[in-house]
């Protein structure tokens, strides 16, 4: 009666924990928390942003499909701004470009005599007649530098696309509307995002047309829908087959109940745990870190399985057990990958938080449990501890020559996006993926000045025909002009320019005050936010900045390279082996904290496991099984990343878990009792990492067949006996 | 000249002079200007749904106007040049370009409209106004920044 009240007062608080968690979690997708640091300038910061929808259509139905998907766009609270023409000149861009003609179009000192200035004004007052004033208003007329109607045509010479039949901006070839949009930083979640597209290709196919939807942000949400699709399915399998499975050993629905509190106020914990220190939790460690915490089901199994028998030794050992994984979890911390930190102390938390509660109820239905007669897959194995040894050496070297961090796709695409992205490439040119040419500075004034340095040689490969085209921000935007006159000098000489053409001279106050506002913000840091979609803006890397150039159609790379290192100012960056060299800093710091973590757990369990031989026999069982699985895995040609390490520190968990329970056991009876216990265990832990090993994604695959692998080297260990050890003697009783 | 006839209740119940391509004076009022400019053409709305308002004074053009950027054709070659829109331009030819489609009330589902000395005038937002008797628009006024006033008057067909 007692037991069973334990049992639900454990029951009642894991469902409070549970409870708590999702209340109070906030989950994130930042891309941030895979960059070292937790910087955004790499993956985060408004990179992403822009997007672009291809709306295909005949030319006479492509104005009015377009604008239905611009509707559609600029409705959603998602969008920042969306327009069928580009953005450079939406009104923000023109008010911009107003502001700060003086730095996209210094005027030369020629134009401040009255002379110079009285033609531009009849010229602007004349422009005032025809499409250009319609357009402009009479800014041309209130600039008689005619800075801003350079300006204007420097900034309208850039754009690539073609206007189309109504007024739309089309693709070269004429087959497609184009819709320019950009995200708010902060937009919705991945299943609004994924929504926000659907909407526009509805929208394009209520007037016959169909819409490409491209953009970073979008692309990434909906891959990230398939893989969550996907991740949904192999966790809807594996829970089914787990809890058939169970229902099956456990032949009760209290142990079954009991079995999976611990577990789901462990995963809460691990939650809440990680929100509190973080103040939100990165979605790869929700989703590893459940993975991951569901090795805490072996803890009531354990003490299940064994009931009465033996009770304080399999408690001491859930214990040392749970310490032991939590110690080798926590040293993700170092690591300094927010995701991996995260990682660490979701599954440290949520392991202890299980074994604790696991430990506080009461086994229930022990005489009841369903197990294998496992101890008669016990087997000899000669010299044990020098094959361990063996097999951790050879597995070190293995790991040492294995190609850390090679890059290969975290996610898969599904098939409509790739065939989606190879016709939108044929639609509008897109910028080299692979080069770019990038500055850095303090400020963001200093990588403008490094960028103009670097133009010369962009532009010296663009006539060598290096390279096709390419969109630099500090080709917009020039330098402040040292020697603009004062404004009062302006103002005469406009009153001057106006009376000489027969326009009133007391107009000149409201030039003097405009031409004071411009030459103001000329000397100010400039927002370069209006521009974004001429070139790339700079960006925060750091404590410093980065400015990248888009490079189009580069043909060759090292003469252009050699031009940029003898112009300085910039480099030439070859993303895809910047990609690869930061997956592999990553996978270092996960192998690194892996090592340091190991050495954690090992420490731990010499410390409380009795006696020390145990400890050690069980910390080279598990060095044994790490390197058994390194090998059997580079064999089948894997290489190592960062979700493979982390699913090894996994395999350290369980190793641990099964060495404390078998090590130490005393006499051939208990042996059996724990290798049952382990068997029973292994399969556990065996069905949903299987079902993830099947799983077409490949992030699931790899976690899975690595702790498949692991698991099975494990078991073959564990269940291998020495000289010293007892034989088993089969226990009868399932 | 003074108008008779009834206000129309609404921007759904106001026409266009009738005629597909429509004749235009367009008269500009700058502050710094003693006298304004005029310019004459006329304009048309497409089946894609651009308007082309073809000018024949005080110099020839060919512009079709998008939502927000106009294509501008100039003699001797019409090489088009594009050219963007500023915001009250672009309230205004949205408009005109709703006018002469037959879509006012969709462009200006909850109009302002109320008598004045040749009719009525209806406001739609800040800065565009329609004026007319009847039924019949007979101008688009726009006030841009910086107080310059484009009057569109409609004359009918050409």
């Amino acid at each position: 009666m007692i037991a069973r009240l334990r049992c639900l007062v454990a029951l009642a608080l894991a469902g409070a924990v549970v409870w708590l968690a999702v209340a109070s979690t906030t989950v994130s997708a930042d891309l941030a928390g895979i960059a070292p640091g937790g910087e955004g300038a790499v993956f985060g910061g408004d990179a992403g942003l822009d997007f672009l929808v291809a709306v295909l259509a005949l030319p006479e139905g492509q104005a009015a499909a377009a604008m239905a998907v611009q509707a559609i766009l600029a409705a959603s609270p998602l969008v920042a701004s969306v327009t069928a023409g580009p953005g450079a000149f939406e009104p923000v861009a023109l008010d911009w470009l107003w502001q700060r003609r003086f730095a996209v179009a210094p005027p030369p000192p020629e134009r401040f005599v009255p002379a110079a200035m009285a033609e531009r004004l009849l010229e602007a007052r004349a422009a005032l007649a025809t499409a250009e004033g319609a357009a402009l208003g009479d800014r041309m007329l209130r600039d008689p530098t005619g800075a801003f109607a350079a300006a204007v045509d420097e900034l309208r010479a850039r754009r690539p696309a073609g206007l189309g039949p109504g007024g739309v901006w089309t693709s070269v070839d004429g087959r497609a509307a184009l819709v320019f949009g950009r995200l708010l930083p902060e937009a919705g979640s991945g299943d609004d995002l994924v929504a926000l597209a659907q909407a526009a290709r509805a929208a394009a196919a209520d007037h016959g047309a169909r819409a490409l939807v491209a953009g970073p942000r979008l692309i990434g949400a909906e891959i990230g829908r398939g893989v969550e699709q996907r991740s949904l399915t192999a966790a809807g399998i594996a829970v089914i087959l787990l809890l058939l499975w169970l229902t099956w050993s456990l032949r009760s629905g209290l142990a079954l109940v009991s079995a999976f509190a611990p577990v789901a106020a462990g995963l809460a914990a691990g939650a809440l745990a990680v929100q509190l220190v973080f103040g939100h939790v990165h979605v790869i460690a929700l989703g590893f870190g459940g993975a991951l915490t569901g090795l805490a089901i072996d803890y009531p199994l354990h003490l299940t399985t064994h009931g009465r028998e033996g009770a304080a030794r399999v408690r001491r050992a859930v214990a040392i057990g749970a310490v032991t994984t939590a110690v080798a979890f926590l040293a993700l911390l170092g690591s300094g990958v927010p995701a991996l930190q995260q990682t660490g102390l979701f599954v440290a938390a949520g392991i202890l938080v299980a074994a604790g509660l696991a430990l506080a109820s009461p086994p229930v239905g022990a005489a009841a449990v369903r197990t294998f007669a496992m101890e008669r897959l016990s087997w000899h194995l000669p010299r044990r501890r020098l094959v361990e040894a063996a097999l951790a050496l050879v597995g070190v070297a293995a790991m040492l020559g294995a190609p850390v961090g090679a890059p290969r796709a975290v996610a898969t695409p599904p098939p409509a996006v790739t065939e989606m992205l190879a016709e939108m490439n044929e639609l509008v040119p897109a910028p080299s993926a692979r080069w770019s040419v990038v500055s850095r500075g303090a400020t963001e004034a200093e990588v403008l000045a490094r960028q103009r340095l670097a133009l010369p040689a962009l532009e010296s490969a663009v006539e060598a025909e290096e390279l096709g085209r390419f969109e630099a921000m500090a080709d917009i935007v020039r330098p402040a002009p040292a020697e603009l006159p004062p404004p009062a000098e302006f103002g005469d000489a406009a009153q001057t320019a106006l009376a000489m053409v027969g326009l009133d001279p007391g107009f000149a106050p409201r030039l003097q005050a405009d031409y004071a506002e411009a030459l103001a913000a000329a000397l100010e840091r400039p927002d370069l936010g209006p521009l974004a979609q001429l070139a790339p803006l700079p960006q925060r890397q750091g404590q410093g900045w980065s400015l990248s150039v888009r490079l189009y159609d580069v043909k060759d790379a090292g003469a252009l390279a050699a031009r940029l290192e003898a112009g300085g100012g910039a480099r030439l960056v070859d993303n895809t082996a910047e990609t690869m060299g930061r997956l592999a800093a990553l996978s270092g710091a996960a192998l690194h904290w892996l090592v340091v973590g190991a050495a954690g757990a090992a420490a731990v369990l010499l410390l409380l496991l009795r006696p020390r031989r145990s400890a050690l026999g069980v910390a080279l069982t598990v060095a044994g099984a790490l390197g058994a699985t390194v090998c059997v895995l580079r064999l089948a040609g894997v290489e190592f990343d960062v979700f493979r390490i982390v699913a090894l520190t996994l395999v350290v968990g369980i190793g641990v878990d099964y060495g404390v329970l078998v090590q130490p056991s005393r006499g051939s009876a208990e042996r059996a009792r724990a290798l049952r216990s382990v068997g029973l265990c292994a399969t556990s832990t065996a069905i949903p990492f299987a079902v993830m090993a099947a799983s077409p994604e490949p992030i699931l695959s790899e976690i899975g067949a690595t702790v498949l692998v692991g698991l099975g080297a494990m078991a073959i260990l564990t269940f291998a006996r020495s000289h010293s050890e007892p034989a088993e003697n089969l226990v009868r009783d399932c | 000249m003074a108008c008779d006839a009834p206000i129309p209740t609404s921007a759904a119940a106001i026409a266009a002079p009738l005629a597909d391509v429509m004749a235009y004076e367009e008269t500009i009022h700058h502050p710094s200007s003693p006298e304004p400019l005029r310019a004459r053409g006329s304009l048309r709305a497409t089946p894609e749904g651009s308007l082309v308002r073809d000018q024949t004074h005080p110099t020839r053009e060919i512009a079709e106007i998008g939502p927000s950027l106009l294509g501008l054709r100039k003699p001797p070659d019409f090489d088009v040049e594009y050219w963007p829109l500023e915001e009250a331009a672009q309230a205004q030819f949205g408009l005109i370009r709703a006018l002469l489609s037959g879509r006012l009330g969709e462009a200006v589902p909850t109009a302002d409209i109320r008598p004045d000395e040749s009719g009525w005038r209806l406001t739609a937002g800040e800065a565009v106004a329609l004026t007319g008797c009847g039924s019949v628009v007979s101008s688009v006024e726009v006030v841009q920044e910086d107080g310059v006033r484009r009057v569109y008057v409609l004359t009918g067909s050409e």
